[in-house]
């Protein structure tokens, strides 16, 4: 899997080469229009992250580049700013999604992975990790291949843990991808708390291992 | 009290006296002259006497005269040099009053003999002749008081008019739409002077104001990208394998108080485009499907709590706004209801055709009404560290760009935030 990342923040773009060559990305970036105008029209991306405010020429133009030769390669879009017009417009040229800065890079990580689901339809079928496995299609979670009851919730957070298996993250996160910005207006931490104690024991009781680890309340971490 | 009518009290004030000592002192001089006339008629009168009773009455026999207006005996007193000239009252038989007479009397020599002579005259159709003129001449200086008042008031208003624009403009001056003020031209130096400043200060906030605009966005805009970098290098800090624990925790705070800050950002840099009227709106819009909306998005949140949500729906709240907008101001009064409340507490919704009312629950007390809009006023007490003190900031700057009224009250454990829509 080949991703090419067009940012002009250099410490940006060290950051999300370096997380994602974590998670077994082949990772390549261009730090500029010209770069990435070279980049795209000479090889053949399954992800490209793109930066819309490139100091030389809109990022959108290279959007069209993108769409214009007949690239199968998905685009998410990076924006510093946070308005509609951009995300209609990105969307409208054919963008498959929209990350606004700051990101957070598990979340960052998570898109990518749904991005590449949904352009690789020959890929697995299935999430697995260990003895569970997670039907994304089906909604649906197994454990030793014996289906388990999750709430809608509960199966956001397995999905989420699992593509950012052996990563630590931070409540905050958790709580951004779950709840979304309704998370923002109420703001209640020990709720994920909740949700994340449910979903343990569920998984443990269905014959799982215990794969959750807790950091001190602030985080946690998916791992074997 | 105008300008105007302050100065007419003025004038009236001054003129009433000055009219008032006119006429007495007009009454006195008339009176005086026309007794003067009197008297001058009573020597005239004597004079002629005296030559009838020197040539007409050759003879020496004796006159004698006796009228009620002319007295004339031989008399043994001595001779006056001079006439003796009075006031007098009268009684008139006939019409049973007094009136008022100047007489004249004088001991004179006819012949070898000294004549008694005393003349009377009425003053009675002379001091009417005094009152009449008095009175016209009076009503001659009302006339013109009453016409100069007018002309006062007619002349004030024309002159005044430019100020009264002026100050019209200057009270419906909005910071937002400051482009539109112009200030007529004037022929009056003082207004025109005025309206130059007013002119030159307008611009100069405007100026200001715009500049403070853009820089709050563009600051807002500019801070995303260090956010971002420090966010990531956290993140990807924290996936170091040698890290201990006690590494970590510090690493996640850092995160944390990073995410708040962007929040606080994000926050801002709404505030910033809700100024810059970056959110148009034309179509009137239901908020009622909005609330529907945010209570289900807030569903799990309300369970959790074990909340209870009532909800009246007299009308259907309808206000000119944009899509977006609602949802920030749903998603905020909302999201306060439920974060601030208690376990197993109440919400209470109720919509109106003008007018939404949330009310909920809480564990603080009532907020004082004068600080709770704010920027950064947080209530102390409360548990939860996360809260930025924008919240209803930002609903009080959507309620101010739209023309809505944001009440706040706290009544019987419940606090109440009321919208009104000011036109409807």
């Amino acid at each position: 899997m080949k991703i090419l990342i067009v940012e002009d923040e250099l410490d940006l773009q060290e950051s999300i080469r370096e997380y994602l060559t974590m998670q077994g990305y082949l990772v390549e970036t261009a730090s500029n229009f010209q770069q990435g105008l070279y980049k795209i029209s000479s090889h053949i991306y399954q992800c490209i992250l793109l930066d819309i405010g490139l100091p030389e020429g809109n990022g959108l133009e290279l959007l069209k580049t993108v769409k214009e030769t007949k690239s199968n390669a998905g685009v998410i879009i990076l924006s510093a700013k946070n308005s509609i017009e951009d995300r209609v417009k990105g969307l409208e040229l054919g963008a498959d999604d929209y990350v606004s800065k700051p990101f957070h890079l598990s979340e960052l990580n998570a898109r990518i992975f749904a991005l590449l689901r949904r352009k690789t339809s020959d890929g697995e079928p299935f999430l697995q990790f260990g003895e569970i496995k997670l039907s994304q299609k089906q909604k649906r979670v197994f454990v030793h291949e014996n289906p388990i009851e999750l709430t809608e919730k509960e199966f956001t957070l397995l999905e989420y843990f699992i593509i950012n298996k052996g990563l630590v993250l931070t409540k905050v996160a958790i709580a951004e991808h779950g709840w979304g910005d309704e998370f923002d207006q109420v703001d209640n931490y020990d709720f994920i708390y909740t949700h994340i104690k449910n979903l343990r024991k569920k998984l443990i009781q269905a014959g799982s291992e215990d794969y959750i680890r807790t950091i001190y309340g602030m985080g946690y971490r998916f791992t074997a | 009290m105008r300008l105007i009518q302050k100065t007419s009290i003025y004038f009236l004030l001054a003129m009433v006296p000055i009219m008032a000592g006119g006429g007495l002192y007009f009454f006195i001089y008339f009176d005086k002259a026309l007794r003067h006339d009197v008297d001058e008629e009573l020597v005239f009168d004597k004079m002629h006497w005296q030559d009838f009773l020197k040539k007409k009455n050759p003879k020496n026999k004796p006159f004698e005269l006796y009228s009620p207006e002319i007295l004339i005996y031989k008399t043994p007193k001595s001779l006056d040099k001079h006439p003796i000239l009075r006031d007098t009252i009268i009684f008139q038989e006939y019409e049973h009053e007094y009136d008022p007479y100047r007489e004249l009397s004088q001991v004179l020599p006819v012949g070898k003999d000294h004549y008694y002579i005393l003349i009377r005259k009425s003053l009675l159709e002379k001091r009417k002749l005094a009152r009449h003129i008095t009175e016209i001449m009076g009503w001659v200086l009302i006339s013109v008081f009453m016409v100069t008042i007018l002309l006062n008031w007619i002349i004030n208003k024309r002159i005044w008019a430019p100020f009264y624009l002026t100050l019209f403009k200057l009270k419906k001056l909005n910071l937002q739409h400051i482009e539109v003020f112009k200030l007529e031209r004037n022929s009056i130096k003082e207004f025109k002077d005025l309206n130059q400043a007013l002119d030159l200060m307008a611009s100069q906030i405007q100026k200001d104001f715009k500049t403070l605009k853009e820089f709050t966005e563009d600051a807002a805009h500019e801070m995303q990208t260090p956010l971002s970098i420090a966010q990531n290098k956290l993140e990807i800090l924290l996936q170091d394998p040698e890290l201990k624990e006690s590494q970590i925790q510090p690493i996640i705070q850092s995160s944390e108080a990073l995410n708040r800050l962007n929040r606080l950002n994000t926050s801002l840099l709404l505030m910033a485009k809700i100024d810059n009227s970056q959110f148009m709106a034309e179509k009137a819009l239901s908020i009622n499907p909005v609330l529907e909306k945010y209570l289900l998005l807030f569903q799990e949140f309300i369970i959790d709590k074990s909340l209870e949500v009532k909800k009246t729906k007299v009308d259907d709240f309808l206000l000119i706004i944009n899509p977006l907008l609602a949802d920030t101001l749903i998603s905020n009064l909302l999201g306060n209801a439920i974060k601030y409340n208690i376990q197993n507490g109440l919400i209470e919704i109720e919509t109106r055709k003008d007018s939404m009312i949330i009310k909920n629950q809480s564990l603080e007390g009532e907020i004082d009404p004068k600080k709770i809009f704010k920027r950064f006023h947080k209530t102390g007490n409360y548990p939860n560290g996360n809260s930025n003190g924008l919240g209803l900031s930002i609903i009080k700057k959507i309620t101010d760009t739209h023309h809505l009224n944001l009440y706040y009250s706290y009544q019987e454990g419940m606090h109440t935030f009321r919208i009104q829509n000011e036109n409807p």
